[in-house]
C-alpha cells in the first residue's frame, strides 16, 4: 500500500480519504472507474440470482462488480467487491479481488459444500474449529495438513491466517465490529463477507454457490448444480404441496419461558410449507424468529400433528423430563417428534447446518418423509431422526 | 413511637397483602392468550373453561409463574434486607456474597464448556435440570469459600469485600469462557442471565416453594438479632447477642432464599436491592418486625407487578424479566442515592 511509517499525519489521512472513498462513492462510479481497468477479458459465463437476494452481480468488461446489500441484519451499509482477472490494475477505492483466486480461507461451515460440489476444496487452506466440520474431503485436508486449524470462529488466530496469506477470506458477521477481520482487512487480504443466512427461501441460500463460484470464474459449473438441486426441490415441492390433506406443525423449544418461534416467511417457515405441511406460523410475515410466550405456543399448537426441531433432545423421556407441560401437545402423546442430529459429529458440528444449505432439496425430502411418508415409500431420513 | 404510628403502619400491613391478592389474579387473567374473566372463575374453582387449552394455560403455565413470582419476590427481598442489615449498607444486595456470580458460573461452565467437558451436556440436550444444578453447585461452592474465609474475620465488612472479590473473580473466569464459545453458546448463556419466571412447571415450584418457606423462616426467627445489627456490631455485642452465630445464621437465611430463585430463576436484579429501600420508605421505620413483612409484600408486588409488565398483555410476544425489574429498580436506586442522607439515617449510622 505505500505507507511510509515515518509519517503519522499522512498515514491518518490516508485512512480517513480511504474510509471516505470506499463508502462515499456509488456504484456507477465505481464501474465507471473499473472499466478504464486495461484488462478486456469478457466473462462470457455468467450468472443471475434467481432467488437469492441478497447478492447482486453486474458483469462488464474485464471486471465483474459484486454487491452484498445487507451483510448483517439491520446493516445501514452495502458491501462492494471487485472481481478482476490477475495483472489487472486494481483501483484503491474498493475491494478488489483478483480472480480465480488460489487459496482461500472460509469461517462458516455453510461455504464447504458450495467449495466441495465445486471441486474447489483444494484451494481452501485454512478453517476455524475444524472440528465441527462434517465434509470429508475437509476433514482429509485438516489430517493430511493442508488445511490448517485457525482457531476459533469468533477469535481467528490472525497470525496464522496472516501467514497462510490465501487470496481471500470469506467471512460472516451478525454485526458491524470485528477486530480480528478488520486487522485481516488491514493486512491487505480481502474479505469477502457472504449473507446466506439471511436468505429467506432454503432455494435462496443454496442458490449462494453461484456467489462462490464468481471468484473461481465457474459459474458455468454453478449454475448446471443449482439449476439441478433447482429442479430436484421443485419437483419435490409440486408433488408435496399438491396433497391435499396437510398436517400442522410447529417448531422448537421453550428456553427460559420464552419460545423462539421462525415467522412464517423463514427459510424454516418456507421449507415446511414446501414440504406440504401447515405451518401454525405461516400468516406471520417475519422472517426473523418470534420470542412468544409458553402459552401462546401451548395455545396454537396443542392439537399440531408434528413438532419438529426439537433442539438436541434425543428422547420423549429427555424431553418430558426437561419441563413437565411437554407433555400436554398433541404430537407429544402420538410421538410425533422430530430433530435434525442424525448427523452430528464427535464435536458437536452438525452437518444439516452444512450440507443442509447446499441441498435444501435433501433435507425437503426428510420432511416430506416425515409429513407423507407413502409419496416417498424409498426414502431413509437424512437429517432428520424421529425422537425415541 | 405514637400508637398512632403503628395504627397507621397496621392499616398498611393490611392493605398490601389486598394488593397482592389483586395483581396475583390480574397475572393469572392477563397474558399473550385472552381469557374472559369468567371463565378464569370457573377454571379455578375446578370447572372448564370454554376452550380446552384454556384450562392448561391457566393452571400449566399463568398460575405456576404467578406463583414464582410470589416466591422469587418475597425471598429476593428478604435476602436483601437481611444483606442491608447485616452489612449496614444500603446498596447491599441478596447477591453481595457471589450467590449469583457463583451461579452464574456454573451455569456458564456448563452451557459454554460443555462441549469441551465431553459433549456430554449438548448431546442430551439442555435440560432445565442441568441448569438448576449447575447454578445450585456454582453458588454452594462460591458460598462455601466465602464462608470459610468469613470464619477467619472478625466483622461483616471484610465479609462484604470478599464477597465482591469472588464476584469479580467468577466474573472473570466466566468472560474468559464466553471468550472462548460460540455465539450460540453464549447466547444459551445469556438467555439464562436475563432471568425467567415461566421456565418453572409445577414439579419444579415443588422444590422451589419448601425452600423459600424455610428461608423465611429463619429470617424471621432473626427479627431481634438484626434489630442489634443496627446498631452496629459492637453494640449488638454489648446487648449480649452472640454476632457470629447470628451472622452464620443471617447467611444461611440469604442463601436459601437468593440461591434457590437463582438457581430456578436465573439472576433476576435490582428487586432484593430496592425492595427494601421502598420498606423502609413507606413505613419510616428500621424495625424489623414491620420492615420483614413489608419487604415481603412489597417484593411479591413488584414481582408480579413486572411480571405483568414482561408479558406485555395483548401482545403474543414476551420480555426478558431482568430487563423490566432493571427498569423499575434502576430509578428507584438513583432515588435513594439522592436522599442518602435519610437512608443513612434509617441505618442507625
Amino acid at each position: 500500500m505505500g505507507i511510509k511509517k515515518s509519517n503519522l499525519y499522512i498515514k491518518s489521512i490516508f485512512w480517513i480519504l480511504m474510509a471516505f472513498s470506499l463508502y462515499g462513492c456509488n456504484t456507477k462510479r465505481n464501474i465507471d472507474e473499473s472499466e478504464s481497468a486495461p484488462s478486456n477479458t469478457a466473462f462470457e459465463d455468467r450468472i443471475i440470482p434467481k432467488y437469492a437476494s441478497k447478492f447482486h452481480v453486474t458483469y462488464g468488461k474485464g471486471f465483474k462488480y459484486v454487491e452484498i446489500p445487507e451483510p448483517y441484519k439491520g446493516a445501514g451499509q452495502g458491501l462492494k467487491y471487485l472481481l478482476v482477472p490477475k495483472g489487472t490494475e486494481a483501483p484503491d477505492s474498493i475491494t478488489t479481488i483478483k480472480i480465480p483466486i488460489e487459496t482461500m480461507v472460509c469461517t462458516s461451515t455453510t461455504h464447504i459444500p458450495f467449495l466441495d460440489m465445486l471441486e474447489e476444496v483444494g484451494k481452501l487452506t485454512g478453517f476455524p474449529n475444524t472440528g465441527l466440520v462434517s465434509n470429508e474431503k475437509v476433514n482429509n485436508g485438516v489430517e493430511k495438513g493442508e488445511i490448517v486449524e485457525l482457531g476459533l470462529k469468533d477469535q481467528l488466530n490472525v497470525e496464522t491466517l496472516l501467514n497462510l496469506a490465501p487470496s481471500t477470506v470469506f467471512a460472516y458477521t451478525y454485526n458491524a465490529q470485528n477486530q480480528n477481520l478488520d486487522n485481516i482487512t488491514k493486512a491487505g487480504i480481502p474479505v469477502v463477507f457472504t449473507a446466506e443466512y439471511l436468505e429467506e427461501t432454503p432455494l435462496g441460500r443454496a442458490e449462494w454457490i453461484k456467489f462462490i463460484s464468481l471468484f473461481f470464474n465457474k459459474e458455468k459449473e454453478a449454475d448446471s448444480i443449482f439449476t439441478a438441486v433447482e429442479e430436484k426441490y421443485l419437483n419435490l415441492q409440486s408433488i408435496a404441496t399438491a396433497v391435499e390433506k396437510k398436517p400442522t406443525v410447529f417448531t422448537g423449544i421453550d428456553y427460559n419461558g420464552t419460545w423462539y418461534m421462525p415467522g412464517g416467511n423463514s427459510f424454516i417457515g418456507n421449507w415446511l410449507a414446501d414440504a406440504g405441511a401447515q405451518y401454525l406460523w405461516h400468516s406471520d410475515q417475519q422472517s426473523g424468529s418470534l420470542p412468544l410466550s409458553f402459552e401462546t405456543v401451548y395455545d396454537r399448537a396443542y392439537q399440531a400433528d408434528y413438532w419438529l426441531n426439537i433442539s438436541t433432545f434425543n428422547t420423549r423421556e429427555e424431553l418430558s423430563q426437561s419441563d413437565d407441560r411437554y407433555q400436554k401437545f398433541k404430537a407429544f402423546e402420538t410421538g410425533q417428534l422430530y430433530n435434525y442430529s442424525v448427523r452430528i459429529n464427535e464435536n458437536g458440528g452438525n452437518d444439516y447446518f452444512e450440507a443442509g444449505v447446499a441441498r435444501p432439496d435433501i433435507v425437503l425430502k426428510d420432511l416430506i418423509k416425515i409429513f407423507h411418508p407413502d409419496l416417498l415409500p424409498d426414502h431413509k431420513l437424512y437429517f432428520y431422526q424421529k425422537l425415541k | 413511637m405514637a400508637t398512632a404510628g403503628n395504627r397507621y403502619r397496621l392499616k398498611f400491613l393490611v392493605v398490601l397483602p389486598i394488593i397482592v391478592l389483586i395483581l396475583f389474579l390480574l397475572d393469572i387473567s392477563l397474558g399473550s392468550v385472552h381469557i374472559p374473566p369468567g371463565d378464569i372463575i370457573n377454571i379455578l374453582t375446578g370447572g372448564e373453561g370454554e376452550k380446552p387449552t384454556w384450562s392448561a394455560i391457566i393452571l400449566q403455565f399463568r398460575l405456576p409463574k404467578a406463583l414464582t413470582a410470589i416466591l422469587a419476590g418475597a425471598a429476593l427481598s428478604i435476602s436483601g434486607l437481611q444483606m442491608q442489615t447485616l452489612f449496614r449498607n444500603p446498596l447491599a444486595g441478596p447477591f453481595v456474597l457471589g450467590i449469583s456470580s457463583g451461579a452464574s458460573l456454573g451455569v456458564a461452565i456448563v452451557v459454554l464448556a460443555g462441549a469441551a467437558i465431553g459433549g456430554v451436556f449438548l448431546q442430551s440436550g439442555l435440560n432445565h435440570w442441568i441448569l438448576i444444578l449447575a447454578a445450585t453447585a456454582g453458588s454452594s461452592a462460591v458460598l462455601f469459600l466465602v464462608v470459610l474465609v468469613s470464619l477467619r474475620i472478625q466483622d461483616s465488612m471484610g465479609l462484604l469485600i470478599i464477597g465482591l472479590m469472588f464476584g469479580s473473580a467468577t466474573g472473570a473466569i466466566v468472560s474468559m469462557l464466553q471468550f472462548f464459545s460460540s455465539a450460540e453458546q453464549i447466547q444459551v448463556y445469556l438467555i439464562w442471565t436475563f432471568g425467567s419466571l415461566g421456565g418453572l412447571d409445577w414439579s419444579e415450584l415443588y422444590m422451589l416453594l419448601p425452600v423459600v418457606i424455610i428461608g423465611i423462616a429463619i429470617a424471621v426467627s432473626l427479627i431481634k438479632p438484626l434489630n442489634a445489627f443496627l446498631l452496629g456490631e459492637h453494640y449488638a455485642q454489648s446487648l449480649g447477642l452472640n454476632i457470629r452465630k447470628s451472622r452464620n445464621w443471617i447467611i444461611i437465611s440469604t442463601s436459601l432464599l437468593a440461591g434457590s430463585v437463582t438457581a430456578f430463576c436465573g439472576p433476576i436484579a435490582f428487586i432484593g436491592l430496592a425492595v427494601p429501600h421502598l420498606g423502609r420508605m413507606l413505613f419510616s421505620t428500621s424495625d424489623h418486625k414491620v420492615l420483614l413483612p413489608a419487604t415481603v409484600f412489597i417484593g411479591m408486588i413488584i414481582m408480579l407487578g413486572c411480571d405483568i409488565v414482561s408479558q406485555l398483555p395483548g401482545s403474543q410476544q414476551v420480555l426478558p424479566i431482568n430487563a423490566v425489574t432493571s427498569l423499575l429498580g434502576a430509578p428507584v436506586v438513583i432515588w435513594v442515592i439522592l436522599r442518602r442522607r435519610s437512608v443513612k439515617g434509617a441505618f442507625g449510622g
